[in-house]
């Protein structure tokens, strides 16, 4: 498809569709302040049917305020059985309950009533986010093999890798004319080391995963305490019949990822993580194993149901749940519209220190969350599609990673949201890259082997997704290489027998980025607008985060610490790009600390400090030490009051002290 | 004349021998070798971890082919470098990495019994003979370029 006019409008049209809008609502975002100071946020962008309420303490009735209301019903958000109720109530997780209102009514009126009654402590408007992706797919054509087609020096069998520019980018113009060789995550060496393993398990959060696709079925977790379709709560953990996840909309065991208005979004997602690698079948995922049955398994938590869902009620259940079943990874293509909040403490508090209750369900799955190689689990979001100067919540908070898009030239997409709360960037693709309108410069993954009817907001049918394989583009895309690189790393990670903190491999994988910062000068060619044009890149120096992932580099930092060089004798800046990610000199430095043995060892006379983002040092005899090196990424302070806290990351780096240093690494 | 003659050979003999202990052969440096020291600083002391400290196997083989194992702090595994080697007169070593680096200096080599003194850069090595454990040989990462190292990588 290429410059099609028709096509453009067509596209225009689509990505309007309720539920996958792309246009922000910032004026209608901002918080409103209210005088009843149990209410902890605004009804902008909220669902009508429900509010969510927290009561004083477990057990609490509130039947009053219910009757005055007409509440249709008044249960537990999150479901508690006997294992981890003693761990919910720690979060206040179970004293949150979901009101079903009557209709037409109306939410101010809702929220006041709520707040008058005294056992409530808090009230909140259950939001809805938006996916971070313009829901729109594009069908994948496959050629017909022929021995002289057939891709050679493929790592793995599958007849469709060759379309995936995102593992490996041989700047192909079929892609985009200016597609980059280079500009993809560097899988290929990564695989010779690791390809994933089954004990890990990625928690996609999203609309629900097609458990049985063929590229998807071997990699999908299943809940052994459940036997299937009996009816019956077999583990008593408030869910019938969850074998692949749950739908966290409502609140049952049973998925649906054909409902009316879905889109196929979480299948696509679900396949950058983990399709099956090396069945000769359909396309490659990051980790998906080796095609024995050894990729990382997907746990599908449905948020979005067709039109309903996504919102804050069914992702604090897709945390919860994933926490509970030990799911390492979050993986949230999904999110406020940009501008919705703008710090940590905008989004988080509420009156009296109630949280909200997603938030509250993050903090579940970060220190509950995860099998036991990192301390807790590890949030995955997009940074949003709105081309907004700042990430979209929850992505921008404290402790969750938040991914920009790049294209297929290795630039920021004209979509991507950037500037502070932004960590990372990894492929998303971009139809428009270079003027074309290409569907191959998205992202090929797995789609549900159904069409499934796209509706206009009129709700009339305007076409159907793509079936079995096709393309999306968006930071949807994006968060999902990430957390498949993540996963990959911690596949890795228990292969060679290794544990770290929550903080330490987030430090690993933000610093396992090639710079991208050098290369933001000038323009672009893109969409801009409604129409193709130069997209100015100076602009977003600095602020699509830590560089382009590189999954080699994080296997590599998994692997051990790199090591630099320090010529004895020498007053030497040493460049901290191995270990900060490529762009490394323009990150805010907070700390450098060295043992006094090891500054005896290479004869230090003063600590070393950073330099013009550069560590400077001055051995003094041959030697070794380690030099402990804190950053900041993502923002210029921990402090999230004002903007999005950055995440401190830290790295210790080894220094070896003698004369000579080679370029390659090599001893000699 | 019988004695002159016989105190002639062994004088021509004697400077023979002298002759051929007295540079006229470069010095050996063929086999396989384990880092000892740096600039007088046992290797096992350098960047120590729970996996020991710095570990560099070197092999030089007769046909001017090299390769090193180094495991340099915080991995388990070893990583392989491999190139070429020319001697220049008796005591100097010059060597080229597989990916076109060059070592980072000329060495100049002093071979006492079963132990290799490389000196260059104003870095003095000193290497034991040693054959290269098969699991490290099996088990190390090939670095075929800089490419596979990212950018200054393992920066030695």
């Amino acid at each position: 498809m290429k410059n099609n006019p028709i096509f453009l409008f067509t596209a225009a049209i689509l990505a309007a569709i309720s539920g996958c809008t792309a246009e922000p609502g910032p004026a209608e975002g901002i918080k409103t302040t209210y005088s009843c100071s149990k209410i902890i946020n605004s009804p902008a962008n909220a669902a009508k049917e429900s509010i969510l309420v927290r009561v004083s303490e477990a057990g609490a009735e509130i039947n009053s305020a219910l009757d005055e209301l007409g509440a249709k019903s008044f249960c537990r958000a999150i479901p508690g059985n006997g294992e981890n109720k003693e761990k919910l109530a720690k979060y206040g997780l179970d004293k949150w309950f979901i009101v079903s209102l009557p209709e037409g009514c109306d939410l101010d009126r809702a929220a006041k009533i709520l707040s008058g009654h005294s056992n409530v402590s808090a009230v909140q408007f259950n939001t809805k986010f938006i996916r971070a992706s313009d829901c729109r797919s594009w069908q994948y054509l496959p050629q017909i093999q022929t021995k002289s087609t057939d891709a050679g020096g493929n790592t793995f069998s599958d007849p469709f890798f060759k379309d995936q520019w995102h593992y490996i980018n041989k700047g192909d113009r079929a892609v985009a004319p200016t597609a980059k060789e280079g500009a993809d995550i560097n899988i290929k060496d990564a695989w010779r080391l690791c390809a994933g393993d089954p004990a890990i398990t990625v928690a996609i959060i999203d609309e629900a995963v097609q458990w049985n696709h063929p590229d998807l079925s071997g990699n999908m977790w299943t809940n052994t305490a459940e036997i299937p379709d009996n009816g019956i709560d077999d583990d008593g953990n408030g869910y019938i019949d969850d074998i692949y996840g749950i739908n966290c909309v409502k609140g049952i065991g049973a998925l649906s990822w054909d409902a009316d208005g879905s889109s196929g979004h979480g299948t696509h997602v679900a396949g950058i993580v983990s399709a099956i690698n090396g069945n000769n079948t359909g396309v490659c995922g990051i980790a998906g194993g080796t095609g024995n049955n050894d990729g990382v398994r997907l746990m599908s938590c449905q948020i979005f149901d067709g039109p309903d869902g996504g919102d804050a009620v069914s992702s604090a259940r897709a945390f919860c749940y994933a926490a509970d079943n030990h799911a390492d990874i979050a993986q949230c293509s999904f999110g406020y519209s940009g501008g919705a909040f703008i710090s940590d403490s905008g989004y988080n508090t509420a009156s009296d220190g109630y949280y909200s209750i997603e938030s509250c369900a993050m903090e579940y799955f970060m220190s509950e969350g995860g099998s036991g190689i990192v301390d807790g689990g590890l949030i995955i979001f997009a940074a949003g599609n709105e081309g907004y100067g700042m990430a979209a919540y929850p992505g921008a908070y404290k402790g969750c990673i938040s991914v920009t898009s790049v294209a297929s030239d290795g630039l920021p997409a004209y979509y991507t949201n950037y500037g502070p709360g932004c960590d990372i960037a990894a492929p998303g693709g971009e139809y428009y890259t270079g003027g074309q309108s290409n569907e191959k410069a998205a992202i090929l993954s797995t789609m549900p082997t159904r069409p499934l009817p796209v509706y206009d907001e009129s709700g009339s049918i305007i076409g159907t997704s793509a079936t079995d394989y096709g393309y999306m583009q968006g930071t949807s895309m994006a968060c999902p290489n990430i957390s498949g690189i993540a996963a990959l790393g911690l596949s890795y990670a228990k292969k060679i027998g290794k544990q770290y903190t929550r903080d330490e491999f987030l430090s690993m994988l933000l610093s396992a980025t090639n710079g991208i910062d050098a290369l933001l000068t000038g323009s672009k060619i893109t969409l801009t607008g409604n129409s193709i044009g130069e997209m100015q890149l100076m602009p977003l120096r600095g602020k699509i985060g830590t560089g382009t992932i590189d999954a080699w580099k994080l296997l590599m930092n998994i692997e051990g610490t790199p090591v630099l060089t320090a010529i004895v004798g020498e007053s030497q800046n040493l460049s901290l790009n191995e270990y900060f990610g490529g762009d490394s000199d323009r990150l805010t430095y907070t700390s450098v600390e060295i043992s006094g043995p090891d500054m005896e060892s290479m004869g230090l006379k003063a600590k070393p400090e950073i330099r013009y983002g550069k560590l400077h040092i001055e051995p003094t005899r041959t030697g070794s030490g380690k030099v402990t090196v804190k950053a900041l990424v993502g923002g210029d302070s921990l402090d999230g009051t004002d903007a999005p806290s950055a995440i401190g990351v830290t790295r210790t780096i080894s220094v070896i002290a003698r004369n000579v240093r080679n370029n390659n690494g090599g001893w000699l | 004349m019988g004695k002159i003659l016989k105190l002639v050979l062994i004088i021509s003999v004697f400077m023979t021998l002298a002759g051929c202990t007295k540079g006229q052969e470069q010095v050996g440096i063929a086999g396989e070798w384990k880092l000892e020291s740096i600039n007088g600083v046992p290797a096992e002391n350098m960047s120590v971890d729970e996996y020991g400290g710095l570990d560099i196997y070197i092999s030089f083989s007769e046909d001017g082919k090299f390769e090193t194992f180094q495991r340099v702090s915080g991995g388990e595994h070893y990583y392989r470098f491999s190139g070429t080697y020319v001697r220049i007169g008796q005591d100097v070593v010059s060597g080229i990495y597989s990916d076109g680096n060059s070592w980072a200096a000329d060495y100049t080599v002093v071979r006492e019994s079963d132990r290799l003194t490389m000196a260059g850069g104003d870095d003095t090595c000193v290497y034991v003979s040693a054959s290269i454990p098969d699991i490290i040989r099996d088990s190390a990462i090939e670095v075929k370029s800089v490419q596979d190292c990212g950018s200054g990588f393992r920066f030695l």
